[in-house]
């Protein structure tokens, strides 16, 4: 294990908007957690009901089959396959069927051939979802393709889906929103973030497409002061915090140069983006890629405006030089 | 001697895991497009295809890996992770970086180590801390920081050795198992995938079966009807029969015979576990009234109809039943009606169906015994023992034992019946036969169920029963007042030393015998923390039939939710519609209320009273069913 390590978050009255930001997203979590309790014990039902998920799957392939116009070659062919029974497409084509916004408005109201029982039975469930869907904060709160307000751009970003993806993005928000703050101030930094956030949506809608399975996270607002932070201190040395073996020696602090972290930060997320098949949806990686962009592009801007300007946005070296 | 102090493993395996840090963003990055493909050929592709794309992916790893050691090695005589903790790998010869040739065949060769594991605890023992990547191409790994000489110590050399040699053992002995466990499971287990083009996941059972069916079956109709048949006779699970019943029940075009029998199947596939068992049995006369499949559920409504009163005659649906399985529901309406006659013929008829010889054998059986004749019985008995009969790993099992068995089970008012008669005397006769633990708790629960007084073990013969059987009747006689009684049995229930059969009685008993919630309070708490199926899962009924005589309703409303969740058959849907009504939530009872069908098959004991009361007033409440 590897982590960065800046120290600008632990002098917090310098810091304020961060640890703002950082409370009002723990406060947020624990708000939306208690509100959807019971709705997310549902949603475990729904998804852990194998019976619910392969009729929908059968179902869903022949919604496809209909609309051979409307939806890629490769999900027809995965429907053709879920139908000759395969387990593995059935599987796929169940979890899609949750995320499609088509299917979900006109899925209930068409007929389908085949077990008439299940299919009844799936068609009361299937609407529970869709409303159970419509009413939790995720949807309420997030990106998706269920609603077209821009506003959803900035509120996803304190929605998280666990208290992992809370932890994770709050570390590296305290890293390097606490380090910027100092260096820049609170206002950029609160501004920053919520337009790295909006970026890293757009980014998300326009490279891989929006669904009914929202959008949700601070990692692309995250992403975006990690990219501004990478203009200006790419061949610095910035400390890591390492973790190797519970023995005396194999774990510590080191300092690299930051264009080493920065390397295999990107490429995570740029092999995993390689790696997903657009059409079956997955985890945001372009979001996380959006964001580090605008962040790099506004620190673009900046760096050469100041170049040009002749003024340092970032005054005092001593004060810098101590947080690294 | 080396010149530079030896590398310490751990400061290798550090350095590896550092190395890894930086190689596994790299690698994914080179993989990702194959890792895309695999995904596809996992939905699209044949397996095959898919095992020639993980061998692949594993060999590009490994290549990868390969590379990037040759790379930094031949360059530096080092890796980025070795650098960061002052490792170097050297020529033992020349004291220096190793030249490309050494490189190349020592990366194979750590390769190797890794993946057999075993050859790396030379770096335990060995002199110089080589294990035999190093040894064969003549170099070290030294530790330019070490202030000390980084030699293994005796107890390292020792230990390592004794690891070596255990861990090679528990290896061997492991992957034997393994292939033994999975020759077995795959024996076992009705689903297999055959195969993915084609794609239809089937089972196992029918393959098995149509090698030796009589009749040459190729329609997947063909192939539904036997493994109904299969099911009816006990020869497969409804897993198996559910999976067979999907193939069919979605085809885009099939005839009204193939569609009712599909819901047939279906619906004895969720007798057990799922919620529709019923809906489905009443579409399969609306979609073919003439259907062998319609002439079955008629069969079973027969079935529900007051058995002293022998029902309506069944003669005319049994021209409807012609094939397997239509023949083995006759042959259980038969025995239950008492009609050894009728049912010789449809055995008869069967019996060059050798995936079925298991239903006849215990149908004959009992055939024998009820037409009192015991020598034949016996002897049939003996031979359905020994081919694999065991319902309880018995050693002396015999067929008295088990046909009485069966009756206690199914109340005491059986312990009457002339099986068990027989099966007291016969071991009581038989001079100096020793019991097995299942008899002896049968022998115990059938002089419970007389009322009998007296000592079990001594009137019959101390020494024949098992010695765990003893002390648990001793156990027992102990305790003097009803609490202490309580306490003890919880104690034999949680204590593990205790076999299946012995705990699961003392559950029993102490469920008959509370005459207060706080009874079973504890009980109700061990038993949610278990994994609870077969014989478990009635001790959780019984339970909560406890609970709701007692009227805990809250308790009753726990365990129905784990019941349901465990089985959520029809019986479980009717403990938690009747716990949420008399917890208050009425919706909740409606809602399940609405899940259960018309007809009831099994009324649990102590529940099924008040049941049709509530089922009546949330009718009325929140409109018809």
């Amino acid at each position: 294990m590897i982590l960065p390590w800046l120290s600008g978050f632990l002098e917090f009255r310098k810091a304020p908007v961060t640890w703002l930001l950082f409370l009002f997203n723990m406060g947020f979590y624990v708000f939306l957690a208690f509100q959807s309790y019971s709705d997310d014990k549902q949603f475990d039902r729904f998804v852990s009901d194998t019976d619910f998920l392969k009729t929908q799957a059968f179902v869903f392939a022949q919604f496809i089959e209909r609309r051979p116009a409307e939806y890629p070659t490769l999900l027809s062919d995965i429907a053709a396959r879920a139908q000759q029974g395969h387990r593995v497409a059935q599987h796929q084509l169940s979890g899609l069927a949750l995320r499609d916004a088509r299917f979900a408005e006109e899925g209930p109201a068409e007929a389908y051939f085949g077990d008439e029982v299940a299919i009844a039975d799936w068609k009361d469930k299937f609407e529970s979802f869709v409303d159970l869907q419509k009413r939790h904060p995720s949807q309420v709160w997030g990106v998706s393709s269920g609603s077209e307000v821009f506003w959803k751009t900035v509120t996803y970003q304190f929605v998280h889906g666990g208290y992992f993806h809370l932890v994770t993005n709050m570390f590296f928000l305290l890293i390097f929103g606490g380090f910027l703050e100092v260096a820049i101030g609170g206002a950029a930094v609160f501004f920053l973030y919520l337009l790295g956030g909006v970026a890293a949506a757009l980014a998300f809608s326009e490279l891989t497409g929006l669904s009914l399975a929202p959008l949700i996270g601070a990692s692309g607002a995250i992403n975006g002061l990690i990219g501004f932070f990478a203009v200006f201190y790419l061949r610095h040395r910035m400390s890591f915090f390492y973790f190797l073996l519970p023995r005396l020696g194999y774990y510590g602090k080191i300092e690299l140069p930051v264009w080493i972290f920065l390397i295999l930060w990107v490429l995570s997320d740029f092999a995993s983006v390689m790696a997903s098949v657009p059409e079956l949806g997955g985890v945001a990686y372009t979001a996380h890629l959006g964001g580090f962009a605008f962040g790099l592009g506004v620190g673009a801007l900046v760096f050469l405006w100041r170049k040009a300007a002749s003024h340092g946005v970032f005054g005092n070296a001593s004060r810098l030089h101590k947080m690294l | 001697m080396p010149f530079f102090p030896l590398a310490l493993p751990f400061d290798r395996l550090a350095a590896n895991i550092a190395d890894m840090i930086l190689f596994v963003p790299l690698v994914s990055v080179a993989l990702a497009l194959l890792k895309k493909q695999i995904v596809l050929t996992q939905l699209l592709g044949t397996q095959p295809q898919l095992h020639a794309y993980f061998v692949f992916y594993g060999a590009a790893v490994v290549g990868l890996g390969w590379l990037y050691q040759v790379f930094f090695l031949t360059l530096t005589g080092t890796t980025p992770g070795k650098f960061f903790f002052g490792l170097r790998v050297i020529d033992v010869w020349t004291k220096r970086a190793p030249d490309w040739q050494k490189v190349i065949f020592r990366s194979v060769l750590w390769w190797l180590d890794v993946i057999l594991i075993l050859p790396l605890l030379a770096l335990f023992f060995d002199s110089h801390r080589r294990p035999m990547h190093d040894r064969m191409a003549d170099t070290v790994v030294v530790n330019l920081r070490n202030r000390s000489t980084g030699l293994p110590t005796l107890f390292e050399s020792f230990f390592s050795k004794t690891l070596f040699c255990g861990m090679t053992l528990v290896m061997v002995l492991w992957a034997a198992a393994e292939v033994w466990g999975l020759y077995s499971r795959s024996n076992r287990f009705g689903l297999m995938v055959k195969s993915w083009v084609g794609g239809t996941s089937l089972c196992a059972d029918v393959d098995r079966a149509l090698r030796t069916w009589p009749a040459e079956i190729s329609s997947d109709q063909g192939r539904l009807r036997v493994a109904m048949a299969l099911f009816a006779a006990g020869a497969t699970d409804a897993q198996c029969l559910d999976a067979e019943a999907e193939s069919l029940i979605w085809k885009k075009q099939s005839a009204t015979a193939e569609k009712a029998l599909s819901y047939l199947a279906k619906a004895f596939s969720q007798m057990e576990g799922g919620a529709n068992s019923d809906t489905y049995l009443d579409r399969v006369c609306e979609i073919d009234r003439v259907s062998e499949a319609c002439a079955v559920t008629e069969l079973m409504e027969l079935f529900r109809k007051d058995k002293k009163n022998g029902g309506p005659p069944a003669e005319p649906l049994m021209k409807k039943l012609t094939s397997e399985y239509g023949k083995i529901w006759a042959a259980r309406y038969f025995y239950a009606r008492g009609k050894m006659d009728a049912l010789d013929g449809i055995l008869a008829e069967l019996s060059l169906n050798p995936s079925l010889s298991h239903f006849l054998s215990e149908f004959r059986i009992k055939s024998l015994w009820k037409k009192n004749e015991w020598r034949s019985a016996e002897a049939a008995f003996q031979i359905y023992w020994e081919n694999g009969g065991r319902p309880d790993r018995s050693e002396n099992a015999s067929m008295d034992w088990w046909l009485c068995d069966r009756e206690l089970l199914r109340g005491c008012e059986n312990s009457l019946q002339p099986s068990c008669r027989v099966f007291e005397e016969k071991f009581k006769r038989a001079a100096k036969e020793s019991f097995s633990l299942p008899v002896s708790l049968t022998l115990l629960r059938k002089k419970e169920c007389e009322k009998r007084d007296g000592d079990l073990v001594s009137s019959t013969g101390g020494e024949r029963f098992p010695p765990e059987f003893v002390a648990y009747v001793e156990q027992l006689k102990l305790p003097k007042t009803a609490a202490e009684k309580n306490k003890n049995l919880l104690q034999i229930v949680t204590l593990g030393h205790y076999s299946e059969s012995v705990r699961r009685d003392a559950a029993y008993r102490m469920i008959r015998d509370a005459q207060n919630p706080s009874h079973l309070k504890e009980l109700t708490q061990y038993w949610l923390k278990q994994e609870n199926d077969g014989e478990w899962l009635g001790v959780g009924e019984m339970l909560f039939d406890r609970f709701v005589d007692l009227k805990d309703h809250a308790s009753a409303l726990r365990l129905s939710e784990r019941l349901y969740e465990l089985s959520p058959a029809e019986e479980n849907a009717r403990r938690k519609m009747l716990a949420h009504f008399h917890t208050g939530d009425k919706k909740m009872a409606w809602e399940f209320a609405k899940k259960l069908g018309r007809r009831e098959k099994r009324q649990p004991a102590g529940a099924a009273s008040g049941y049709e009361d509530v089922r009546r007033q949330l009718s009325e409440e929140f409109g018809g069913l």
